[in-house]
């Protein structure tokens, strides 16, 4: 072969080569596992950061978007939002037969941020930190007032002795319900509680780079977190405080975040435009309340007064005119408080139908003469529709001649005539609308709306304060979750039929997501336990 | 001298006295921090426990005398909602504030100085339409409404500056605008009906009648005249932009005092409320008694 044809034949080839090396992807697209080193940032406008703390012992569930990616749960969920134990650091929990005593058996090989192992004594120290009397977080009340003592077993186990049955205990120990993470004693013995907010340590899929107040807090991958399927995909997790909704969706358009939470009117302009809605579904219920219902005094201690109001509204027109797919859909499966994830949930049972003459002739049933109805007029952050939605359900009422007055108040003035006791409330009728979440375990919410004041619950809006007690109680003792789920579908169709309250939808938490994010799996029925280590980006 | 001084003095103080008694008394009457603080599925024990806790149980009264007496010796306490000591997190953001509100200032004047004096100049004809209508618009439109108009504009459909935040120059030029624009038709108002009048003034029509060029006229010697009347209230309004950028801030993200007192109103944090409140009174205290000082210094008419 002459010498410039060899010459040239080297030159291709080596070309070749060199181009197939340059375009030959690292990893095959669609294999980007877990096992990839995590890259670039990943930035998030949120709109609440709650009381800004590290130390999950004082603050409730909203806060856990802030401080919740450090640590660990003891017990984890499903993105379908069950509990499970692949998620959580406990590898087993179990009560005895009458739910007195539940036993935890730590997962081995698990390690704080700084490489010291974690213990039952840190289970041991978590629990009790979270039941000390200036505790803050939500469930630590209940657990609290339940709990008689902890005992370590083993370096592995630790056994919670009731001083009551609750076979809800677990529920407060994972993602779904409460926000009780695991804490590193060691690190708390060296900087005390105060010092944890400078120097927060957990042992989650993230790590604590730095924070400023009001305005951002960092963290960066754990590269080598326990749970393998959970390392994060991103380097870096920067979370930006932006109160005003429409500031986050214009730092989404202009790329300068990549997940914004959202409000319903900005769903449907974003979908358009091409961003992704992501989030977690069925996390809670904006419920119509009867306040003081359990007071003969009010009208809506009659059930034929309660039917007239929920049949004089046409909920399907409501839901269809402020709620699109991403954001809420008509509660169907029973009585309010129950939903999809939850026990007891019966797909048979139809929502509350429209039917205005019914509700004209239950309220001349009940005798109405006019009296006036004080509908109070609030919002949560994770519905700031419902003063817009509370109008329109006030119009339905009018056209029924009901004398409606809307009062608009904000929800921390509001909560002061609701926890007072007596309630301060004046009759006949008292209204609003609240927004339990989607406990699956389904106690925990009939505690807080359901039992009265003295029984340890926070609204009291059932109708008989004496029949909540018993059927929590007895719901309560049914240690087997089959039987509990038969106990709580029967029960479903009775409460059902009282219409003691209105579930008005089940509501979803939407964001947005920007090019940068294919796809995000936090646990369904939780708002806040939002799993940022699962968010998956473009390869 | 010294008498005006010391019973500004005492006025300060007083007044400083009176604004920490009514927003010690007010912030109570809306509600209990009890209510923000504990979660939603606390009992009404837990919430009567935190109040005693607090220290809210006491009677009001003991309650105020508690607070002066601490802050005497210069502890306002701490955030009920963060657990941070409230000077802290206050300093932080008063100096925030006050770089929002000098670039604010700094945009209110650049544009209503020659707008007041071309609406003066050209009184009734096109241009005086044109500059009154500019400071108008400005007045009328809420500033978070402004802002946001701006941010869709100039950051996500143009793209020329960042949608909010506090880091390089670029970021003050949106809030600065929005809440400039607002403070700017009082200004131009009134440089305009100050300068009609010393326009109309014996030594003006004297510069003119010496064949003194007009624009020498107007620039030299009336412009520099009616700004006294202005400069009160430019400075004024620097203590007031402060006060009022709550809207501005939660808008465009600017970590400033404004912002710290809306989450101290939403969770009723009443200590950093409080100094919140008290630094506000305290800079428009300060500001109009340097104002006062500065007119006597500028205009020798004044007699005290």
């Amino acid at each position: 072969m002459p010498r410039y044809q060899r010459f040239f034949h080297y030159t291709v080839l080596s070309l070749t080569l060199s181009t197939l090396c340059l375009v030959w992807p690292d990893t095959p697209p669609g294999l980007a596992s877990s096992s990839t080193t995590p890259q670039g940032t990943v930035q998030i406008a949120f709109h609440s950061f709650s009381k800004e703390r590290m130390t999950p012992v004082f603050d409730g569930t909203p806060g856990l978007p802030y401080h919740g990616q450090m640590f660990d749960w003891f017990i984890g969920a499903t993105p379908e939002g069950q509990l499970s134990t692949e998620n959580g650091v406990l590898e087993h929990y179990e009560a005895n037969a009458e739910a007195t005593v539940w036993s935890f058996r730590l997962r081995p090989g698990i390690r704080w941020h700084d490489g010291v192992a974690m213990t039952a004594e840190d289970l041991k120290f978590s629990i009790e930190f979270y039941a000390q009397p200036d505790s803050q977080c939500t469930q630590c009340g209940a657990v609290r007032a339940n709990l008689d003592h902890v005992e370590m077993v083993d370096r592995a186990t630790v056994r919670l002795h009731l001083k009551r049955p609750d076979v809800s205990l677990p529920a407060a120990f994972g993602p779904l319900e409460g926000n009780f993470l695991v804490l590193p004693k060691h690190h708390f013995a060296q900087v005390g509680p105060q010092g944890f907010e400078a120097q927060p340590l957990g042992s989650g899929p993230w790590k604590f780079v730095k924070r400023e107040i009001g305005q951002l807090i960092e963290y960066e991958a754990h590269t080598d977190y326990w749970n393998v399927k959970r390392r994060p995909k991103f380097a870096t997790l920067r979370m930006l405080l932006v109160p005003e909704a429409r500031t986050r969706v214009a730092m989404l358009k202009r790329g300068e975040v990549d997940l914004i939470s959202l409000e319903p009117q900005d769903v449907e302009p974003l979908k358009k435009e091409g961003f992704k809605i992501l989030g977690p579904r069925d996390t809670g219920f904006p419920m119509l309340t009867f306040y003081r219902s359990y007071d003969p005094a009010f009208l809506t201690h009659k059930l034929a007064f309660r039917k007239a109001l929920i049949l004089g509204v046409d909920w399907e027109a409501v839901v269809k005119a402020y709620y699109p797919p991403e954001v809420a859909e008509r509660q169907r499966g029973g009585a309010p408080l129950y939903s999809r994830v939850t026990l007891g949930y019966d797909a048979e049972i139809p929502p509350y139908a429209y039917n205005p003459q019914e509700a004209r002739r239950l309220l001349k049933e009940v005798g109405y003469k006019g009296e006036k109805i004080t509908f109070w007029n609030f919002f949560f952050t994770a519905n700031p529709e419902q003063p817009e939605v509370n109008e329109v359900i006030a119009s339905y009422w009018r056209k029924l001649e009901l004398d409606v007055d809307l009062v608009t108040i904000d929800y921390a003035a509001f909560q002061t005539r609701l926890r007072s006791r007596p309630q301060k409330f004046d009759p006949p009728v008292s209204i609003g609308v609240q927004y339990p979440w989607a406990r699956p375990s389904l106690v925990n919410n009939m505690r807080v709306f359901m039992l009265s004041h003295e029984d340890g619950g926070s609204t009291s809006a059932y109708w008989n304060p004496e029949k909540a007690a018993r059927l929590f109680t007895e719901v309560s003792s049914i240690a087997d979750v089959a039987a509990r789920d038969q106990r709580l579908r029967a029960l479903n169709r009775e409460l059902y039929d009282e219409y003691w309250a209105m579930p008005i939808v089940i509501r979803h938490t939407p964001f947005a997501a920007g090019a940068r994010i294919v796809d995000w799996r936090p646990s369904n029925g939780s708002p806040t336990a939002l799993a940022f280590e699962t968010l998956q980006p473009r390869p | 001298m010294m008498k005006f001084t010391l019973t500004r003095l005492f006025q300060a103080l007083f007044t400083l006295l009176a604004a920490s008694l009514v927003v010690f008394v007010l912030a109570r009457l809306t509600g209990s921090p009890a209510d923000t603080m504990l979660p939603m599925d606390a009992t009404p024990a837990e919430r009567d426990a935190l109040i005693t806790r607090l220290g809210l149980d006491l009677p009001l009264s003991q309650q105020y005398w508690r607070y002066l007496r601490d802050a005497l010796r210069g502890d306002f306490g701490l955030s009920l909602r963060t657990r941070r000591p409230v000077t802290e997190l206050v300093y932080d953001r008063l100096f925030n504030s006050l770089k929002l509100a000098s670039a604010s200032m700094l945009f209110t004047l650049l544009i209503s100085v020659p707008l007041g004096v071309i609406a003066a100049v050209y009184r009734g004809e096109i241009w005086d339409r044109v500059a009154m209508g500019i400071v108008l618009m400005g007045q009328s439109l809420p500033s978070f409404w402004t802002g946001i108009v701006f941010i869709l504009l100039f950051s996500v459909l143009l793209r020329w500056l960042p949608t909010s935040g506090m880091g390089t120059w670029q970021h003050y030029i949106l809030p600065a605008v929005s809440m400039g624009w607002f403070t700017s038709a009082g200004v131009v108002r009134l440089l305009r009906s100050s300068l009609l009048e010393v326009l109309d003034s014996e030594y003006i029509k004297l510069a003119r009648l010496k064949g003194l060029r007009e624009y020498i006229v107007v620039n030299k010697h009336a412009v520099r005249n009616a700004l006294i009347s202005v400069l009160t209230f430019v400075g004024f309004m620097y203590g007031i932009i402060i006060a009022a950028a709550i809207t501005t801030e939660v808008v465009f993200t600017w970590p400033g005092l404004g912002r710290l007192a809306y989450e101290a109103v939403l969770w009723r944090d009443f200590p950093l409320l409080q100094l919140t409140v008290l630094t506000w009174a305290s800079f428009i205290i300060f500001i109009n008694f340097a104002i006062d000082l500065v007119y006597v210094v500028l205009d020798p008419r004044i007699r005290l």
